[in-house]
């Protein structure tokens, strides 16, 4: 028997302990936020270029008109503080006063520091917690307090919220409202996998949140802390045990995928309908996000493609060098220093023809076989970068003096902010990159969605409190 | 060889694991050793604990590689 949930003192109000997982870009936004906190919940407005609105009530596309990336990099963040601000007013409004509205931003977005101090200036009074992850975001802690604004570190073991409570968050202790523990290796988007971790060995997260739990003891924060347990939850039957368990503290639940699925979801029916139809094993824990992070996305056709395009990649020097001892004659139109294998070679042909008939060099000494189309498109999507990440692998900007990683640009991973504005605003939902948990096989499993049902935000938190 | 180097480069050898030799003063912390965002907070730590100095935040992200470290630290400490 389901024993069922309690409402929470949540930076200083009573809300349900279920938690809508922020998804950017626009994948939660006001209208899914805003029902999750007027249901009772905690609703997560995505902070990341998030949308604005013409006075006509139309989406501003956002579309940059400076000739470089700093400058463009400028205009990314006036969407960014601009859109996350009216997100926040009008989900704040359509809470009514009930459960709490938190923003999400990752922490290596391009002018995240900038972008959380836009928007938190702007919205005083509406945002109860700030969510942040992907990366180790110690400025958190102090950006949050100097609003007066609680936040929750998104983390995904005890060691790195050890390392960040140490580092920093120790000195703003009074305004941690809560610490999300991600699982790595099952929530959607970013995967918060670190070295020491295998990404083919899951792991039991209760051993992992009972240790978590007890570095925040550690630490001398209470258990009335809530850790806010995310990633593969689906309902709350399968984690009675983990509820008023004294070894645990307080638990609350994050919801990534189910909320998804729900009538105020803004996201495109196209894409809704795909979510019904995912078989288990669908979603994919890859390594080709230009943040350098594992992430979780739907195995569709753009992730094929990125997988199959890293599996037509040589080794080679410019020089013969042991093994390399055949000149590659296709791809590199007519260069005679490109030396590889007499294996790679032959691999090398025969992709040629297939109809790769282009090369890419990428960071690692390595070219990549693609077809002249997708090498045009690569290389406008590197030069139009807008700078959205802090750095980014694919066209190797990075927010710093120079602007640029330091390294080749890498034709394996691909523009992320072209292709989430994409498929939150109606482009082909196989052919952009479509981040789910890998739970997300459940929707075609859960009699609840039986008969293409899609429930409303409120009858999604009524299922979930009743442990379904 | 200074002493600040050879006990920076024991803290690095022993925190991520890698052989000795790699770590050379031109190595890279994520590039060249491996490390990853949470190894680069905790080397920051443990090298403010061994060596009684604060590095700030600002100062954490500009050390990129051992010898980054070494330079810092021989700058500041008391």
């Amino acid at each position: 028997m389901f024993k069922g949930i309690k409402p929470i003192l949540y930076a200083g109000r009573e809300v349900l302990p279920l938690v809508e997982g922020g998804k950017g870009v626009s994948a939660t936004n006001h209208m899914s936020s805003g029902a999750w906190a007027a249901a009772g919940g905690i609703g997560t407005v995505s902070a990341v270029n998030a949308d604005s609105y013409d006075p006509e009530g139309r989406i501003i596309p956002q579309v940059y008109h400076a000739l470089t990336r700093r400058d463009r990099h400028e205009e990314l963040i006036k969407y960014a503080i601009d859109g996350a601000v009216e997100q926040v007013r009008r989900a704040f409004e359509m809470s009514n006063g009930k459960g709490a509205i938190n923003i999400n931003v990752l922490w290596e977005m391009g002018g995240a520091q900038r972008i959380l101090h836009g928007v938190l200036e702007r919205t005083k009074g509406m945002v109860a917690g700030v969510t942040c992850g992907a990366g180790m975001p110690y400025k958190l802690s102090e950006i949050a307090a100097s609003y007066g604004v609680t936040y929750l570190p998104i983390i995904s073991s005890a060691r790195a919220f050890s390392a960040l409570w140490k580092r920093a968050y120790s000195k703003f202790a009074g305004y941690l409202s809560a610490v999300v523990y991600e699982d790595p290796w099952l929530a959607g988007g970013h995967n918060g996998l670190s070295n020491a971790e295998d990404p083919l060995a899951p792991q039991d997260p209760y051993p992992r949140v009972k240790a978590l739990r007890d570095a925040m003891r550690e630490g001398g924060i209470s258990d009335s802390v809530p850790i806010v347990m995310a990633g593969g939850v689906w309902n709350l039957k399968e984690w009675d045990n983990w509820i008023d368990n004294p070894e645990l503290g307080q638990i609350a639940f994050q919801f990534g995928t189910r909320p998804l699925l729900t009538q105020e979801s803004p996201i495109p029916d196209e894409w809704k309908q795909r979510l019904m139809t995912l078989e288990e094993g669908d979603v994919l824990l890859h390594r080709f996000s230009p943040t350098g992070f594992y992430s979780s996305a739907v195995r569709n056709p753009f992730l094929r493609n990125l997988e199959a395009r890293s599996h037509r990649q040589i080794a080679f020097t410019k020089e013969e060098l042991g093994d390399h001892a055949f000149q590659l004659d296709v791809g590199v139109a007519g260069k005679k220093n490109v030396w590889v294998t007499k294996g790679d070679l032959l691999h090398a042909r025969e992709w040629y023809a297939q109809g790769f008939t282009e090369t890419l060099k990428t960071p690692d000494e390595t070219l990549v076989f693609v077809t002249p189309e997708e090498k045009a498109v690569i290389r406008k999507d590197q030069a139009d970068c807008m700078g959205c990440l802090s750095q980014c692998a694919f066209s190797s900007w990075a927010d710093n003096e120079k602007n640029s990683t330091g390294r080749l640009a890498d034709p394996r991973s691909f523009c992320i902010q072209k292709t989430l504005q994409d498929i939150a605003h109606g482009g082909p939902v196989e052919e952009n990159l479509m981040f789910a948990g890998h739970a997300a096989f459940r929707f075609k499993k859960d009699p609840f969605y039986s008969n293409g049902f899609v429930p409303t935000v409120k009858q999604l938190i009524d299922r979930i409190a009743a442990g379904d | 060889m200074s002493e600040t180097a050879d006990r920076v480069k024991k803290i690095v050898v022993e925190h991520l694991g890698v052989e000795a030799e790699k770590v050379t003063e031109e190595a890279s912390f994520i590039d060249d050793l491996g490390a990853d965002s949470l190894d680069i907070v905790e080397l920051v730590m443990a090298f403010e604990e061994e060596f009684g100095v604060e590095i700030p935040d600002d100062a954490a992200e500009k050390i990129a590689t051992v010898k980054d470290a070494i330079d810092y630290i021989d700058q500041n400490k008391g």
